[in-house]
């Protein structure tokens, strides 16, 4: 059974190489907080860490499709990575039950020089799947992401949407029980992201919890059932009536103002 | 202890995604080759090549005869790839394995395995011109066949735990890949493997410091004087014991902290 429960979960990036030498600063005035990112540690004139995760409680259980939410720099992608297993936190407790697949970053997890075909077997014998069983998710992922030939050419001469279908349809067609998503999922094609959609809901009917970064509160406040919105490595988990309400205020403000300036 | 044994438990977890690991390192040798005629190839004739050269010019400055020099140089270069190979790139262990380790929550021990086996694929290259140079000058004795296995269980094993010092000494502190990169060209004259110790007089003595000594005699004494070099063995055994011992409590430290030095 799939189940996340993380308690005072937080994590401290330590710095390394950050310093710079020599005078190419721009010089901030003393005391003035930027918009992004978590608190920098310092000691003295050097950066210590960034505390990019601050004392988050989450719980969650089969069928949950928790969305987080938060500007540049305020964790999503960090927590993502916690969930995922890639970061340890430095705080506070982390339970996951359940396999997870998560998908962070174009970049990641994938061997560019690789054809598609030999990275969907990667990431088959990474599940300990015999080459056989890998053969046939192999044709079904072909067929889904719709590669064609490609399939069988190096990653790198993917376009990113490419290499996002080939991503998404291999995570997918190893039957994750909890499947961690950053945003940039949503940037494929009308007809792609059609199918990303039903997939991830057919995906949902077998209580799967899906967890998807992103800072698009209006798409996330239809698909979500559960969010938690993050500032600084900040944030409480709220159910979804919350940032409904939010989002239906925001809305209405809106037409309010645009009658006004009429 | 805890962190001691979930070290051990990385290592054993590791163990399993073999055939995960495997297929990477394959891959690695083939990208590094990619586009080339010969392809992998190139190992085996690069060291033919390598080897010819050294023969025909240090020969003559050798005191043994031509043959017996031959059968010397041959085994001793071959060993010292693998060291050499073995050192080098272990400084690389986790810098070359970032985008897996940032993508995919593996035991950490995964990146190792990838690349001691990387250098046992590329020593298998140099194994054949070997046997042919070994047959040739007609050097064969029970003691060879003997030591080959223990031998090679022997490298594999320092291959294991330099991959896992250097590794996580190299992700942290990055000057230190450029010191023993350096000191590792150094050491290929300070050891003799072009040279013979009967050729340094009343330096000879100082040879004995030298810890890479130790690792060619127990290949190189079974094939030129058919015995086995106890005391050699004893000290490379001491080594590789002190050296997972390190590996060890290095590992239980480090583990969760690579990722965020990549």
């Amino acid at each position: 059974m799939a189940r996340i429960i993380g308690k005072n979960i937080s994590l401290v990036y330590p710095m390394v190489g950050s310093n710079q030498r020599g005078r190419h600063k721009v010089a901030i005035e003393k005391g003035k907080v930027g918009s992004v990112g978590g608190k920098i540690i310092t000691t003295g004139n050097s950066h210590r860490g960034v505390l990019a995760l601050d004392g988050l409680n989450i719980d969650l259980k089969p069928g949950a499709r928790f969305g987080i939410l938060g500007s540049n720099g305020s964790g999503k992608s960090t927590l993502l990575r916690v969930l995922g297993g890639i970061y340890k936190p430095t705080g506070g407790d982390l339970n996951v039950t359940g396999r997870v697949t998560g998908m962070f970053n174009l970049n990641l997890g994938v061997s560019k020089e690789a054809t598609g075909y030999q990275n969907i077997i990667l990431k088959g014998l990474m599940l300990g799947l015999s080459r056989k069983k890998i053969d046939e998710h192999a044709a079904e992922i072909a067929e889904f992401s719709e590669l064609g030939e490609y399939i069988n050419m190096p990653v790198h001469t993917y376009s990113s949407g490419m290499v996002m279908r080939l991503m998404f349809s291999t995570a997918t067609s190893f039957k994750p029980e909890i499947l961690l998503l950053d945003e940039w999922i949503g940037t494929g094609d009308r007809n792609f992201r059609d199918k990303v959609d039903k997939r991830l809901n057919d995906l949902m009917e077998e209580a799967l919890i899906v967890v998807i970064a992103s800072h698009n509160r209006n798409r996330m406040s239809k698909w979500a059932n559960t969010y938690i919105e993050l500032k600084a490595g900040r944030g409480v988990q709220k159910d979804i009536s919350v940032l409904r309400g939010e989002v239906e205020m925001e809305r209405q403000e809106e037409i309010a103002k645009r009658k006004a300036a009429q | 202890m805890s962190a001691f044994k979930g070290a051990l438990t990385d290592i054993a977890q590791g163990w399993k995604y073999r055939s995960f690991w495997q297929l990477l390192a394959w891959n690695d040798l083939k990208q590094r080759f990619r586009r080339s005629w010969i392809g992998v190839g190139w190992i085996m004739l690069a060291f033919i090549l390598f080897l010819g050269s050294k023969l025909v010019i240090f020969s003559f400055m050798a005191s043994s005869t031509f043959t017996v020099f031959a059968v010397y140089l041959t085994i001793g270069f071959a060993a010292w790839r693998f060291i050499m190979g073995a050192v080098i790139e272990g400084t690389n262990t986790f810098v070359s394995s970032e985008n897996w380790i940032k993508g995919e929550p593996l035991p950490m021990s995964v990146h190792v395995y990838r690349s001691v086996y990387r250098n046992l694929l590329l020593a298998l290259g140099t194994i054949p011109p070997v046997m042919v140079a070994c047959w040739y000058f007609g050097t064969s004795n029970p003691q060879i066949w003997i030591s080959i296995p223990f031998v090679l269980v022997a490298y594999l094993l320092s291959a294991f735990w330099i991959s896992i010092v250097l590794g996580s000494l190299c992700s942290r502190y990055r000057d230190f890949s450029h010191l023993i990169l350096t000191t590792m060209q150094i050491m290929f004259f300070l050891t003799p493997i072009i040279w013979e110790v009967g050729m340094l007089g009343a330096k000879a003595k100082y040879v004995k410091f030298n810890p890479f000594v130790y690792y060619l005699d127990i290949v190189r004494i079974p094939m030129l004087e058919a015995r086995i070099p106890w005391s050699s063995w004893m000290i490379v055994g001491i080594f590789t014991a002190i050296g997972l011992t390190a590996a060890i409590i290095t590992f239980s430290f480090t583990r969760r902290r690579i990722v965020f030095w990549l």
